[in-house]
């Protein structure tokens, strides 16, 4: 009798048990299927990864049989227009010398424009240092360069534009011993246009922010003649 | 009893033991490894190794490299520990090494630099240009890209760092404990005389850099003063254009 009993007892949980099992296997039967795709995707991905690795070296290796021969070809090619497709390989190719080349390109650029400028062609020389500015606003020189520029406005007469550069120095510049001089000049100006109680205001501005010797002494003797 | 026997019987018969597959070697062409021609391997999951007819390759987790023949490797990234039974050449992107018999060589693959290490052997690399380089036992150099002049950057030889060498073969070697020390002892040898050496060198190339060095301060300065003129010139310029016209 309790033989059977036992035997009973197993029978139904042997029956639960299966039950559940079942369960339990639909259950985590997906996750599996979609473990199994992960791993296809992962192996895809790192397949790919490796393609590129595998591209990006063919490309290097194309870029220094080329940088090999460029330099020399280079020296062999017409000059001119004709050799700009050799060139714009070069600057692909070559990209680490970027930086000097924009340097060199930076500093001729500023030459030019102050020899337009000592050679009094003030229309061009203004052309150009616009040109600058808005090519190479992080240069060291900017602030040369406003000075020039707003001093040929006021070469060529154009007070309005020489007046919104001078500003324009105050604002980027304000320690800068060129816009000192700028405001001077912006003073004149003020002086041309009979406005003395605002050239006073530039002059006596100059004298407390700039007492370099000529710069503010130069602005005293302005002041000397306004007042008078 | 009975009813827990039977229980443990079921569990242990439906259990889903599930023990994860070690991710396979990567390979491009698929299962090129095994046929002939050109294959390319990364191992995502661990270091590897590749055996070619000339020779033994190791190398670290997720490193790539190109077998073109079989006794023509082209490493394309990572760290590498290449040994020769016969005539190898391997290609790096930045120069090559030629192999001979029983020679072994550490290879390091960056960005914009290949540094090579000669393990065992005299080594010769050749940089782009095909300048061959002499590599002593001991020795590391580093090899650069071409640059604008068309002349290849190439470093200074100079003793391994020791330590380094350890750690990577450490990671990548399939070598055994015994095979490696045994290595690694014959290396010090090398490596201390190579110290030695390369301080000499050190001192009289210091020389030189102090020399050079005390040059261009000359030439600074000259620079500096020339520029000076140039500003008091411009500034008096200015000067003049400002309050005297």
């Amino acid at each position: 009798m309790k033989n059977q009993a036992v035997f009973s007892i197993t029978l139904i949980l042997l029956g639960l048990w299966s039950l559940a099992y079942i369960q339990f296997q639909q259950y985590f039967e997906n996750p599996q299927k979609y473990e199994e795709k992960i791993q296809k995707l992962q192996k895809n991905i790192a397949k790919t990864q490796m393609q590129k690795e595998l591209l990006k070296d063919q490309l290097i290796e194309f870029q220094m049989d080329v940088a090999k021969i460029l330099p020399e070809t280079i020296r062999k090619s017409p000059k001119g227009e004709k050799s700009y497709p050799l060139r714009n390989l070069a600057s692909l190719v070559l990209a680490k010398d970027q930086d000097a080349y924009q340097n060199s390109k930076m500093k001729t650029h500023l030459s030019l424009s102050k020899k337009l400028f000592t050679d009094k062609k003030y229309k061009d020389a203004s052309q150009s240092l616009v040109q600058f500015i808005s090519n190479y606003p992080f240069s060291i020189d900017i602030a040369e360069a406003f000075f020039l520029l707003a001093e040929s406005y006021f070469q060529l007469e154009d007070y309005e534009r020489c007046i919104l550069t001078v500003e324009k120095m105050i604002e980027l510049f304000p320690e800068n011993e060129l816009t000192g001089y700028a405001m001077v000049r912006m003073g004149k100006i003020y002086e041309i246009q009979e406005r003395p109680e605002q050239a006073i205001d530039i002059y006596q501005t100059v004298l407390q922010v700039f007492p370099v010797r000529g710069l503010a002494s130069q602005a005293k003797e302005s002041l000397k003649s306004v007042e008078l | 009893m009975f009813f827990l026997r039977c229980l443990t019987f079921l569990i242990a018969f439906t259990l889903n033991v599930q023990i994860k597959a070690k991710a396979q070697v990567l390979e491009v062409p698929e299962e090129c490894l095994k046929m002939e021609g050109e294959c390319s391997i990364k191992d995502p999951s661990s270091r590897g190794s590749i055996e070619v007819s000339a020779g033994h390759i190791d190398f670290a987790q997720d490193s790539i490299l190109i077998r073109r023949e079989e006794n023509l490797i082209r490493l394309v990234s990572g760290s590498f520990f290449v040994r020769s039974s016969s005539p190898l050449k391997i290609q790096t992107k930045y120069a090559w090494i030629q192999l001979k018999k029983e020679q072994s060589v550490i290879v390091e693959l960056s960005f914009d630099k290949v540094v090579i290490t000669a393990f065992s052997g005299d080594i010769v690399v050749y940089d782009l240009n095909n300048n061959p380089i002499v590599l002593p036992q001991a020795y590391t150099n580093s090899f650069g890209k071409i640059n604008s002049k068309g002349v290849a950057e190439v470093g200074f030889p100079r003793a391994a760092n020791f330590k380094n060498i350890i750690k990577t073969l450490g990671e990548i070697s399939s070598l055994n404990k015994k095979e490696l020390y045994e290595g690694l002892k014959k290396y010090k040898k090398s490596w201390l005389s190579a110290l030695d050496e390369t301080q000499n060198r050190s001192l009289a190339s210091t020389q030189k850099i102090i020399e050079d060095w005390e040059i261009s301060q000359k030439q600074q300065a000259e620079r500096l003063r020339l520029e000076k003129i140039e500003k008091k010139r411009m500034r008096d310029f200015f000067y003049k254009k400002t309050f005297l016209e």
